[in-house]
């Protein structure tokens, strides 16, 4: 059996505030709350974030308090390391910003809990034991969804967020996840952050077709292309998923292999779409400015329309998408908007914006399976 | 295929509009370069403007394309220097075009329109367009007329069958009911009325949104909401700023009640007043704000009017620290002015929700602070059970902060800590900028995107306007035209207004809220 000390000495824990006893995180709260007059505290969610991984204690830190800048939350960070002897420590710590009337800082608290030996139960009966009331629970499950992701534990969140970015295989991890939706206790929502980075090229394919002339090339498309950065396979797939969802198409397994997709459409002018994905070798693309997606161009065969969202740099370190619109017989149009960011703040900042149901990852669940089974 | 496959309803916060033209008149104005360009540079920057947009400015000096567009970059790098971006601004100021002509002159029209069917042929050919009337309402008429006469009117050559042309009207609406209804049927010559779009921009606030909000999509107001459970209902807007800026020239002509009453605050006091609508169509919401409008009890003389308007204007004073003169001595204001800087009135509406419930709206310049609320006073509980008097400011009260510091609370009594039966009023306090860390957005932005879309929900229409200046007008008569005319109060700037407002709600056993 491993050490609970052992446990303790892996993690960094500088950064997680003050440890407190697990029977003192709400006392110790209220009285840092109570202790300045200049601050107030503000929640309109909770936010957890799972990791089992033992270094991205102080990274996980570091998100924290930037989301809550415009994420008002009670954040509580997971440590867990399944396996060895049972024990749990505790530390708080309120991260604030001065609020946009200036007068007060507004603060939204973090709570950090190690949980050594962990399990459903430790998460469920002592994390969630510290969830701020009636407001909705975001799970943020980072990495390899483990045995410790079962009933017990889903049944309480109303939002998952997930990275397949990070998984090794994508594929049973999604089944895992099919599997819990469709068990009783699971009423939560998906959220994956591949899909989600792919927003704001949902939004640049919507726009390129947002003007009747454009429209009327919709039914005429039958070729997509979709270059990705290496690391975001798994957004092109999603985004392969969501333009066969959009135009109500049928996968055609037999004429489809490797990064090559056929589909058959059931109505349109062209009976046949085939999307292939391709993996961008750029040498001087660096992290954080390459987008995932770095270009998709739709296109109507030989004398149609061709609708191209290219990401373009201005120079000066500002990268932006360009969409350029060509329809025969018309002058070409074109558009040019700034990247949103896709670092993990700004992907789980946009899902904390967006109310609703949001179900449109539901839906292409089973078609994404289906394409990483080929 | 008619509908865009590629549209998520979750993801896209709202529809895009088509593309279309825009025609600024007036576009060398403080309006122009201070709300409008910057609220249409926004919206692009974020992609949220249709693409293809093209602006044209009119005005009347004489400056080229670049000259304008150097002006109006300018501006926006002054007041938005962390946001501004070069390429942006590049890509979208190519699409901002300047037509120099007078207001009065036909031919100045005929220009615009060649100009204007080239800008579209160049652009996506769609021919929608939207004429933007940002000038001093004196000119209205001309600009009006000419249009209809130069037949711009319609949407340009070759459109589509949907294409459209409409009209978005700056504040002020008229100075009174008949100049109103002239400028209406001005403008329905021109535009039919579902193509007019009349500009309040109090509507485009968030917190003016919330107010539907607030009260429908929560199933504990709206029970209590009205006279049987609500007191009293109170709005005020204090500015703390006097006629900076030579403001004192419009504003003499003007005054409180114009100025703001009629618009802003009787369409709040709507929207906290209204039925609840049956959808939430622009006509749907429309038809129960005017409702309201129509239900306020006249005021029939100079007598009523002195019974339930106070009007008045400050004395000098010291207003945040700053030594502040009296009205009459203010820059281009008249020494001998009968024109109001305050006015407080008690509103009656004759319905059966609110039979008996007063409204104290107020409004005035050089007060303490800057501030737009609505308060609602839910009636005393009976005193029965802990056999105590109720003390006058112990009601709940249900707090709607417009601006500044836009937010919701609510005042609740509460038992002192002890032995004794003690209480004491708390209060819950929701604040926007706290919880949604984001700023809300411009106003501006907002409404040119909904009349770009051809929503007129946040939008006055024709009968709310002149329904509201009945009302006003008859104060107005009372004041300016009675023989007997009810007096003009003072109150010394930084203030909270003049007594008698205070003795308008005593005599009701009311007073008015703290803020
Ligand atoms: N400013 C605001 O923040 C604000 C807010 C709410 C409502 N409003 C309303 O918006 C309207 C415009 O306000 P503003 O502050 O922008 O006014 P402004 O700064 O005085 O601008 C007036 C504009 O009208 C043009 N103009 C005047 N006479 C003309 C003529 N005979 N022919 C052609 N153009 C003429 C001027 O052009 P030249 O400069 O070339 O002469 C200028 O572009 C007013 O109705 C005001 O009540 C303004």
């Amino acid at each position: 059996m491993k050490k609970e000390a052992d446990c303790l000495a892996k993690i960094d824990t500088e950064s997680l505030g003050k440890e407190v006893p697990v029977k003192r995180i709400d006392s110790e709260l209220r009285e840092f709350f109570a202790s300045d007059t200049g601050i107030a505290r503000a929640s309109l969610m909770n936010l957890a974030i799972y990791s089992e991984s033992v270094d991205r204690v102080a990274r996980n830190t570091e998100l924290i308090q930037e989301l809550t800048r415009e994420h008002a939350c009670r954040a509580l960070l997971i440590v867990s390391q399944p396996g060895g002897e049972r024990a749990v420590h505790s530390w708080v710590q309120a991260h604030c910003n001065i609020g946009s009337g200036g007068e007060k800082a507004v603060c939204s608290e973090q709570v950090s809990f190690l949980l050594c030996g962990s399990s459903a139960d430790m998460v469920r009966n002592i994390v969630f034991a510290h969830l701020d009331a009636d407001l909705p629970l975001i799970f943020w499950w980072q990495g390899e969804l483990s045995e410790v992701f079962e009933e017990r534990l889903y049944s309480r969140i109303g939002r998952l967020i997930v990275d397949s970015r990070q998984w090794a295989d994508p594929a049973a991890q999604f089944l895992r996840l099919s599997m819990a939706a469709q068990s009783d206790g699971a009423e939560y929502i998906v959220h994956d952050l591949a899909f989600t980075q792919s927003n704001q090229l949902r939004e640049a394919v919507a726009l390129c077709f947002d003007e009747p002339a454009a429209l009327g090339e919709v039914d005429a498309l039958s070729k997509a292309e979709i270059c990705y950065s290496s690391g975001h396979r798994m957004t092109a797939v999603w985004l392969t998923a969501w333009l066969a969802n959009r135009l109500n198409m049928e996968l055609r397994p037999g004429q489809s292999s490797g990064d090559v997709y056929t589909f058959e459409r059931s109505s349109g002018r062209n009976e046949v779409f085939q999307i292939s994905l391709e993996e961008d070798v750029d040498p001087e693309a660096t992290d954080c400015k390459t987008p995932p997606i770095v270009r998709v161009n739709l296109s109507a065969g030989e004398h149609g329309g061709r609708f191209d969202i290219i990401r373009s740099d201005d120079g000066q370190g500002e990268a932006y998408w360009s969409l350029k619109r060509a329809i025969p017989g018309r002058a070409q149009t074109s558009d040019l908007w700034p990247i949103r960011s896709f670092g993990d703040v700004g992907l789980v900042g946009e899902i904390l914006m967006r109310a609703g149901r949001n179900r449109m990852m539901d839906e292409l669940l089973p078609q994404v399976r289906a394409l990483l089974t080929l | 295929m008619d509908t865009n496959p590629f549209l998520e309803e979750d993801l896209h916060i709202r529809h895009r509009p088509e593309s279309c033209t825009v025609v600024i008149f007036g576009a060398t104005g403080d309006l122009t370069h201070r709300k409008l360009i910057p609220a249409l540079y926004n919206l692009a920057a974020v992609g949220n403007l249709p693409p293809g947009l093209k602006v044209i400015g009119f005005a009347r000096r004489e400056k080229t394309d670049e000259e304008f567009r150097d002006g109006l970059e300018e501006v926006i790098r002054e007041i938005s220097p962390t946001t501004f971006n070069e390429q942006l601004w590049q890509n979208f100021s190519e699409n901002v075009f300047y037509h120099q002509s007078e207001f009065q002159d036909l031919e100045g029209y005929e220009g615009l329109k060649e100009r204007l069917e080239e800008i579209e042929k160049q652009g996506r050919g769609i021919g929608n367009r939207l004429f933007y009337v940002a000038s001093a309402p004196g000119f209205f008429d001309d600009i009006l007329l000419h249009l209809h006469d130069a037949g711009l009117n319609r949407p340009g050559p070759g459109a589509g069958v949907d294409a459209w042309a409409r009209a978005v009207v700056e504040k002020p609406f008229g100075t009174d009911l008949k100049t109103a209804q002239h400028l209406n049927r001005v403008v329905n010559n021109t535009f039919q009325e579902s193509e007019t779009y009349r500009i309040d921009h109090y509507l485009g606030k968030e917190t003016a949104q919330n107010i539907m909000v607030l009260r429908f999509a929560n199933a504990i107001f709206e029970p209590l909401w009205s006279n049987q459970h609500i007191e009293q209902v109170q709005i005020t807007c204090a500015e703390n700023l006097g006629m900076e800026g030579g403001r004192g020239a419009y504003y003499d002509t003007a005054g409180a009640l114009r100025d703001m009453v009629q618009n802003h605050l009787l369409q709040l006091l709507s929207l906290i007043a209204m039925e609840p609508p049956t959808d939430l169509s622009a006509d749907g919401v429309r038809d129960e704000k005017v409702k309201v409008l129509r239900s306020l009890r006249p005021m029939n003389g100079a007598e009523e009017v002195g019974g339930n308007v106070v009007r008045a204007q400050y004395t000098a004073g010291v207003v945040d620290g700053d030594e502040a003169v009296a009205y009459r001595r203010e820059d281009r204001v008249n020494p001998g002015s009968m024109t109001e800087s305050y006015v407080a009135l008690k509103i009656r509406i004759d319905n059966w929700r609110w039979e008996g419930v007063p409204f104290y709206v107020r409004m005035g310049k050089q007060l303490p602070k800057k501030a737009t609320e609505i308060s609602i006073h839910f009636k005393q509980p009976p005193a029965v059970l802990f056999n105590t008097v109720p003390e006058s400011d112990s009601e709940n009260v249900l707090v709607i902060r417009i601006q500044p510091n836009e937010g919701i609370s609510l005042r609740m009594q509460s038992k002192l800590p002890g032995p004794a039966l003690r209480m004491e009023s708390v209060k819950m306090d929701f604040q926007y900028a706290t919880s949604f860390g984001k700023g809300s957005p411009e106003a501006y932005e907002r409404l040119l995107l909904d009349a770009m879309a051809g929503d007129a929900t946040l939008f006055a229409r024709r009968d709310e306007v002149e329904n509201a200046w009945k009302f006003v007008d008859a104060i107005e008569d009372a004041w300016h035209k009675s023989e007997a005319p009810p007096k003009m109060a003072e109150y010394p700037a930084g203030s909270w207004g003049p007594q008698e407002a205070d003795e308008l709600l005593h005599r009701d056993g009311h007073r008015w809220r703290r803020l």
